[in-house]
Order: C-alpha cells, then structure tokens, then sequence
C-alpha cells in the first residue's frame, strides 16, 4: 500500500504504548494493531482527531504517501 | 441473532434430507444388490423405463416376436447397464446430498452472523458445479436388455438456471465480503 502509517515512530518520540494511545482514543488494541500494521483500508476523520490530540502531532506526522 | 424459524424449519428440513439422500443410497444399493443375485424375483414385476422427459432412440431390437414390455424388463436388463444406472443414480444421490450440506452450512452461518464470508462464497460456487454435475448426470440414460436396448438424452434446462443462480448468488455474497472486510477494517 502507498500510505504508510507511522504511528509506531510517533508512539516512541512521545514515550507513549500502544495500549495507552488505544484507551485514550477509545479503540481496541486490536484495531490499533490494525491501524499500526497498514491492513485498516480507510481512517474515520473523528479516529485521526482523536490520534492527533492524543499524541499532538498533524496527521502529515501520522501518514505520509510514498509511491509504490 | 434473534431466532428465526423460517432458517432453523430449513436447517431442520436440509439434516431431514441429507438423511433421505442415505436411506435411498442404502436401498439402492440393496435393490443393485438384490437384482444380480434374485432376478427372478423380478420375473413378474413391471416396471415402466420409458419416462416423458426424454427423448429415447431405440439403438437397436432382437427381431422376435416377443412384446416389448417382455423384453424391456428389470429380469432382463444386462449387468453393465444396471452398472451404469446404480453409478448413475448413486452419483445423483451423492450430487444432492453435497449440495444439501453446502447449503445448510450457508444457513448455518447466516444464523450465527457471519453470512459474508469467503467460506459462503466457496459453498455457492460448490452448490454450482454440483448442480452442473447434476445436470450431465440426468441429461442421459442408457438401458440395455438382452434381446434389445435404448439410449435415451435430453438438455435438462431447470438445472441450467440453477448453476447460474448459484454462480449469481456467489458474486452476490463475494460483494458482500468485500463490503464486509471494507467496513470491518475502517478504523
């Protein structure tokens, strides 16, 4: 896929785990996992919301678009 | 899912047959059986083969004198020929009963709320190629007796439809899936 998600990297600079960011946003850990891996086919817009205000970043810091 | 008894009359109702399709399997083989070592059991018996569906040839005829419903008689029906029927119709049975099972596992799965699954789209593309199989099996009939013989052929088009039903419903519940997936993987 040609989005790639880098909330791994976000997660690390913040000093934040993933079960925390799930609980914050209020999603399951499974589908953050799914988020993580690249499997998610779409993002709601009130899910990337809430990733930004959690980590405080911009969604460009979260996703980034690299030719295939 | 709430109970619904149209699907579970109909679970109900595919188990009672796949167990019809075994006992007429089981008496099947028995009568095969039967007819090889008593044929004279069968001496008196009538049994009419010529059935409307078909549209038969007589591939050739014993000239005697002897009348047709005396020659065309279980009694003198040839072992190869009560080979191919018993294959014939033993095959028949075991097309009706996979395609019974298939269908009974879609029901199932629509009880448990996974109706658009891959595994349903396998089991509508399986129904298809079993009623395909179905359909060739019942489109020919060959009978041969001692003194005479026929072969009957026929383009049976009901199942026809059927495979492209299940072909239909197949595509049908593949969409589904992949809406399904799309929904599932929207975080």
């Amino acid at each position: 896929m040609s989005i790639i998600v880098n909330l791994d990297a976000v997660l690390v600079k913040r000093n934040m785990k993933s079960k925390d960011l799930a609980e914050i946003i209020g999603i399951t850990t499974a589908n953050l996992s799914i988020l993580k891996s690249g499997k998610a086919k779409a993002v709601r817009f009130s899910t990337l919301e809430a990733i930004c205000k959690a980590l405080d970043c911009q969604p460009a810091d979260i996703l980034e678009y690299v030719e295939d | 899912m709430t109970k619904n008894r149209l699907l579970n009359i109909a679970t109900v109702l595919c188990k009672f047959t796949k167990g019809l399709f075994v006992l007429a399997f089981i008496g099947l083989t028995f009568l095969f059986i039967h007819i090889q070592i008593h044929r004279d059991y069968y001496k008196d018996k009538k049994v009419d083969f010529d059935t409307k569906d078909f549209t038969y040839s007589m591939t050739h005829k014993v000239k005697t004198k002897t009348a047709d419903n005396a020659i065309f008689t279980v009694e003198n029906i040839k072992t190869y020929s009560l080979y191919i029927t018993y294959f014939q119709l033993t095959g028949l049975l075991a097309v009706l009963f996979l395609g019974t099972k298939e269908f009974q596992k879609v029901l199932e799965s629509v009880k448990k709320v996974t109706t658009f699954e891959a595994d349903n789209v396998t089991a509508f593309r399986r129904i298809g190629k079993l009623i395909f199989i179905y359909a060739l099996l019942t489109s020919f009939s060959i009978l041969e007796f001692n003194e005479g013989g026929f072969r009957g052929f026929s383009i049976p088009l009901k199942p026809l439809i059927l495979i492209l039903l299940a072909f239909i419903m197949a595509e049908v519940f593949k969409e589904g899936h992949a809406l399904k997936q799309e929904n599932d993987l929207t975080i």
